[in-house]
Parts: structure tokens; C-alpha cells; sequence
């Protein structure tokens, strides 16, 4: 077994029988993340399921009849009559009787919708806490009447206005969306071809700073720990070049890190799935406007967030160095690593060259901005801008990791120190 | 053969007017000692004369200012990966792998020497020094410090290098484990290996090694073999003989 192989195996080994990183960066994602989403889609289906709901009829009238049987017609309701003549002692009775939101249909309903005066009904929400249950139960309340609103608008027009389309009367207006994508015309709205966009681009950049911030933190921590247990000097007295530990201690970093970000973005996406409900077909693929990323793509993509991880990598090592143990380390890793990742987000919402020019070449400066750049790119197969970005990466990946292999190859490994908040210690004799 | 390399052949360690400073602190004032092949040389003085630096130095772990180190010939400034094939270096406050196994970090040791059957022979040897062969399986985490320290010196010993540098060998181990380390490097010395050891302990230092060097404030006050140093300064033991030097220093 090579000397580099020696020391990748001792470090995974090392990192994933470490506690804290299996359980707070492996275990804890998987199971913790697709828990809370299994608790919201339950909260959810509890409130989606059938209503129940409590009608006092003040009107009893031909239109107020009409709105229970509405009511009554529709397969999510559970109507409960209640037979108080007021709000008090309605709101005893809808209590004991359990019910969550309760209607009043006034006297006059009748006449006012007849006259088109304006006829109201009251709505009553007995909140006992502020549950995403209690929120969409009385949402759900509300599409309804508004649903058997627009049936008796129509009701009421059709009456009023033989031979008019109802739909005309109540939007007179309706608008078509059409976009122009790399001049092709599409006949769906922009927002459509956004959402669909951004469902790509946005997983690249939140994936991204995972993975950076975890191989980062990984190898701050793999580092440190060197120096916390006093075990760095040994290693570095061994017969095996400096370059070799560097690179097998990257390398286990990276693996672990990379078994890391996959269980959280499993974890996250199954926590995500809690939110998605049935949207239908979509009427358009992104292959068909060209859109969609060729294996092309998908490789520079690759390039380019190989090379990012590689610089996060090279760059938390340096950083390691010049701390004594994990905790400083984790600390310095994150206050340095996050200002060069996090600016990135704003491409989720905004295409770079839609930018303010300043702010448009802040983000090319910094390079973990390059993948999410390219992650788009790619998609508009501007492959030009991916390329450009994959050679500054590469240029700062090969900085960092000069610097990283030089500090590597001197006592500075062993002397730069970084003190948080302590007087600087005075050298060891 | 010349004199130069009847010099290499017979010299382990050459250290000649080697400074060094950490910024504007003066840690080594250019000091100058020679180890022959098979002996134990102590450097023994308080704490903060200098001898950390010294033998960090001849690990290759930190630069020199000024000055030359060779070991068995070898320029640890111009060779240091040449250098580091012929040592083993056991810190004063050295750790083992905590998540590892004592076995499993003498078999990571082992790899970066030997192959294949001599790895597990070598892990063999190791176990049999750090006579901790019921607990050798179990993670270092549970290790005690004595315990720990003990598979340290295995681990720099099992290896049989050509020159053992070791730092306050026995730090941290109660009486009993400190006799049983002082003769297991005593055994390892008999075997033809080098060893360069520094303590503050120099009562220690005084049996183990065959000469020593006394350091303080970075330079080195005098040098010889225990008998010859107690006799120079009329002393009962190399703490006798250390205080007569700082005073006649």
C-alpha cells in the first residue's frame, strides 16, 4: 500500500469514528431533516383533510339555502348545524362541539345578493394555537367561499344577463404569456420557464455551499485535530514527503466530506418533499427550448465544482495550520469560508449579468460564485463563461494549494499560530 | 577513505554553531555537539534551555537559522526527507490517533518503513515494548496517559531506527513506568541504534546516557560522560555537576 494511501485510509478511518462527525454531520441530516418534513406533511394532511364546519343560518332564505347545499356539495366539507341564534352562544357550541371555524349567514343574505347590494357572511376561527393545522384550516374556509362566491356571481349573472358568458363578465381581462428564450418563442408565461429554471439553479448553489462549507469544516477539523493531539509533529517526522500528507489528508477529508454533503442533501430533499404537492404536467420541457444541460455541461459543471471544493479544501488547510485546536479552527474556517461562499445565493434570484457592474464583478472574483455561475451557464450553453470561470478557478486552486504545500514544506506548519482573544504565547524552547 | 568520510561513517549526529531564533528571541546560540553511532546522547537542562528546539531541529521540523545539523551524513537543510528515513522522533507532548486502536496506529506507523510480513512483525515488536498486549486492541481514547506515552516509545522504537530522538522520554509516567522505559531504550541502544534524548530529569539522563551535553539560556555549558563531568565538578550527580557550570558559566 502507497505511503499516500496509508494516510488517506488512517484519515477517514479517524474522521468517520469521530462521534461528533457521524453523528452531527452524517446521522443527524439523514434522520433529523426527513423527521421534521415527515412532522409538517402530517401537520399538513391534517389540515387538508375534511373540515368541519359549523353554519348558523340567521337568513334562511333561497340564496342562503343555496350556500349550504354549496357547502354541503363539497367533498372536503363536514357540515355541523348549529343551533345558536348568536355569536356568544355560537362560539360556546362551536367549542363543545370541537369545530375549528364556523359561518354565519346574516338575515338579508338573500335580498342583498338579489338587489346586488353586497351580502356578507361572518367567519369565525377558533384558534387554540398558532399550528400550520389552524392557518390552512381557515385558508381553506376561504377558497371554498370563494369558490361557491364565484358559483352564485355566476348564478346571479347568468339570471341578469341571458346569453353573456359569465367568465367575460366577472375577468374581463385575461392575459397571455409568451417567452423569447435564445430567440425561440414559447407560449408559456416567464414565471413558468423561471420556476423551472431556478428548481436547477438553485439546487446547484445550496449543494454547493454545503459541500464547501462540510469539506471546509472537515478539514479545519482534520488538521487541528493533528495539532490538538499533539500527533502533527510525529507525522511530519515520518519518512514521506510533506506533499503526500498534504495530499492524503485532503484526500480523506474530501471522501468523508463528500459521504457528509450526500447525506444531507438526502436529508434535505426528503425534508423538501414534505412541501411538494401535486402540480400536474408541466406544459413544457426544458430539452424542447434548449435548456436542458448537455453531458458537455454536465462535465464542465463537474470541472468546475471539482476545482471549488479543491480551493475550499487547499484554503481551510492553510487556515488550520495557523490554529491550536479544532474549536479556533471551525471558527476561523467558517468567518473566512462564508463571505467567499454565501454572496453566491444572490444568483439564485438574479442572473449575473443583470447584476450592478460592481457587484457583478465582486461575484467573478470570488471563486466558489464560479460553479453557480456555471450552473446556469451551461444551461444557456455559454460555454465560454463556464470555461472562463473553470481557468480562474483553476488559478486560484493552484495558488491555494502552492501556498498550502509551501507552509506544508516549512516550520511554519508547526509555528504560525493565530491566538483568538489570548495574549500570543511565547515560543517554546 | 578519507577523513571526512571516516567522520560520516562514524558520526550519527553533527551539529556545528547552530542558531536558532524564533523572531527576536534567541533560542539556540550557535551550539556545537557530535553523537557517535550506538551511543545515547543526553541533552539535559531546565526547562526552556533550548533543548526542544535542539532536537526539533534535528528532526527536520524546524529551519535553522545559522549553522549546519547532519545526521548520518545527511544536511537536514539540504536532505530532509534523507534524514527523516533514518529517524524516529517521539515528542514531549506527543498523542496517539484517539479513534484509532493502540494496534491499528502501530500498523499505521509500521506502513510508512516496511511492507508486507515485516509490517506485522514490527507491530509485533511494538506490542511487546508497550507491554500493553490485553489492551492493544482496544481505541487509544481509552488509554491512560501512562499507557499512551508507553505505545509512543514503541512506536518509536519498534521500528529499530538508526537514531531514536526522544524528548523527555518518560513525561507524564509514574516511577514504575518510567524505570521500565529507561530500560527498554537502554536495550534498544544495545542493539547498535543512536539515540538523542533530552530531559529535565537529569538523574535520568545520568543513567541512561553515555554522554550528555548541559544546555541552559541556549548554549551549552559543558559536555562529557557522566564519570568525567562529576569528576570535573567534583559532584555526587549531574544535578551537582549542572548548578557548578550555570555558576561557572
Amino acid at each position: 500500500m502507497g505511503k499516500l494511501t496509508t494516510i488517506l485510509i488512517k484519515e477517514m478511518k479517524d474522521l468517520l469514528r469521530d462521534p461528533k462527525i457521524v453523528i452531527g454531520m452524517i446521522v443527524v441530516p439523514l434522520v433529523m431533516f426527513p423527521a421534521m418534513g415527515a412532522m409538517f406533511r402530517t401537520g399538513i394532511e391534517s389540515a387538508e383533510g375534511e373540515i368541519q364546519l359549523g353554519v348558523i343560518d340567521l337568513d334562511n332564505q333561497e340564496f342562503s339555502k343555496a350556500f349550504i347545499t354549496a357547502l354541503q356539495n363539497n367533498p372536503s366539507v363536514k357540515l355541523a348545524d348549529l343551533e345558536s341564534q348568536d355569536t356568544e352562544d355560537a362560539i360556546r357550541e362551536a367549542e363543545s362541539a370541537e369545530l375549528k371555524v364556523f359561518i354565519v349567514i346574516p338575515e338579508g343574505f338573500t335580498s342583498d345578493i338579489e338587489d346586488v347590494a353586497g351580502a356578507e357572511i361572518e367567519g369565525y376561527a377558533l384558534v387554540k394555537g398558532l399550528g400550520m393545522s389552524e392557518v390552512i384550516s381557515t385558508a381553506r374556509v376561504d377558497e371554498i367561499i370563494q369558490r361557491i362566491n364565484r358559483q352564485l356571481s355566476e348564478a346571479v349573472i347568468e339570471d341578469q344577463m341571458p346569453g353573456v358568458d359569465p367568465g367575460n363578465v366577472i375577468n374581463p381581462i385575461t392575459s397571455r404569456g409568451y417567452t423569447i428564450v435564445q430567440g425561440k418563442k414559447v407560449n408559456v408565461p416567464p414565471a413558468l420557464i423561471a420556476g423551472l429554471i431556478s428548481s436547477q439553479s438553485f439546487i446547484v448553489p445550496v449543494v454547493l455551499m454545503v459541500m464547501i462549507l462540510f469539506v471546509a469544516q472537515m478539514a479545519a477539523t482534520s488538521m487541528a485535530t493533528e495539532k490538538e493531539n499533539k500527533t502533527l509533529e510525529t507525522l511530519l517526522t515520518l519518512p514521506v514527503s510533506r506533499l503526500s500528507i498534504l495530499a492524503g489528508k485532503m484526500g480523506g477529508t474530501a471522501v468523508v466530506s463528500l459521504i457528509a454533503a450526500v447525506a444531507y442533501i438526502i436529508g434535505f430533499s426528503y425534508y423538501m418533499s414534505a412541501f411538494q404537492f401535486d402540480s400536474g404536467e408541466l406544459p413544457i420541457n426544458l430539452e424542447e427550448i434548449g435548456l436542458s444541460i448537455t453531458p458537455v455541461g454536465f462535465i464542465l459543471l463537474g470541472i468546475s465544482i471539482f476545482m471549488a471544493v479543491l480551493a475550499a479544501l487547499s484554503l481551510a488547510m492553510i487556515l488550520a495550520v495557523f490554529t491550536q485546536d479544532v474549536r479556533s479552527a471551525q471558527s476561523l474556517v467558517s468567518f473566512t469560508i462564508m463571505p467567499l461562499v454565501f454572496p453566491a445565493m444572490i444568483l439564485v434570484f438574479a442572473d449575473i449579468n443583470s447584476l450592478p457592474t460592481a457587484l457583478k464583478y465582486v461575484l467573478l472574483v470570488l471563486p466558489f460564485s464560479h460553479p453557480t455561475i456555471a450552473a446556469s451557464a451551461v444551461a444557456l450553453k455559454d460555454y465560454g463563461l463556464v470555461l472562463g470561470g473553470i481557468a480562474y478557478l483553476a488559478v486560484f486552486t493552484l495558488v491555494v494549494l502552492y501556498i498550502a504545500a509551501r507552509m506544508f514544506s516549512t516550520e511554519r506548519v508547526i509555528t504560525a499560530k493565530i491566538t483568538f482573544g489570548r495574549k500570543k504565547a511565547k515560543p517554546e524552547r | 577513505m578519507n577523513e571526512i568520510e571516516k567522520g560520516i561513517r562514524m558520526t550519527a549526529i553533527e551539529v556545528e554553531n547552530l542558531v536558532k531564533n524564533y523572531g527576536s528571541i534567541e533560542a539556540l546560540r550557535g551550539i556545537s555537539f557530535a553523537v557517535g553511532e550506538g551511543e545515547i546522547f543526553g541533552l539535559i537542562g531546565p526547562n526552556g534551555a533550548g533543548k526542544t528546539t535542539a532536537l526539533r531541529v534535528v528532526s527536520t521540523l524546524l529551519e535553522i537559522t545559522s549553522g549546519t545539523v547532519k545526521v548520518f551524513g545527511f544536511d537536514v537543510k539540504e536532505d530532509p526527507e534523507e534524514v527523516r528515513k533514518k529517524i524516529s522522533y517521539l515528542p514531549e507532548e506527543a498523542g496517539a490517533y484517539k479513534n484509532l486502536s493502540g494496534k491499528e496506529y502501530l500498523n499505521f506507523m509500521a506502513q510508512f518503513y516496511t511492507e508486507g510480513r515485516n509490517v506485522r512483525e514490527m507491530i509485533e515488536t511494538g506490542i511487546l515494548i508497550s507491554g500493553l498486549e490485553d489492551r492493544i486492541s482496544d481505541k487509544v481514547n481509552t488509554y491512560s496517559k501512562g499507557m499512551t506515552r508507553k505505545l509512543l516509545v514503541a512506536r518509536a522504537l519498534m521500528m529499530e531506527p538508526p537514531l531514536a530522538i526522544l524528548d523527555e522520554p518518560t513525561s507524564g509516567l509514574d516511577v514504575i513506568n518510567s524505570q521500565e522505559v529507561r530500560k527498554i531504550i537502554k536495550g534498544f541502544a544495545r542493539k547498535g541504534s543512536t539515540v538523542l534524548l533530552s530531559s529535565h530529569n537529569m538523574l535520568e539522563v545520568e543513567f541512561l546516557s553515555d554522554r550528555v551535553a548541559l544546555i541552559g539560556e541556549g548554549q551549552i555549558l559543558d559536555s562529557g560522560s557522566p564519570a568525567e563531568l562529576k569528576e570535573r565538578y567534583t559532584a555526587q550527580n549531574l544535578e551537582e555537576v549542572f548548578m557548578e557550570a550555570v555558576a561557572h558559566g
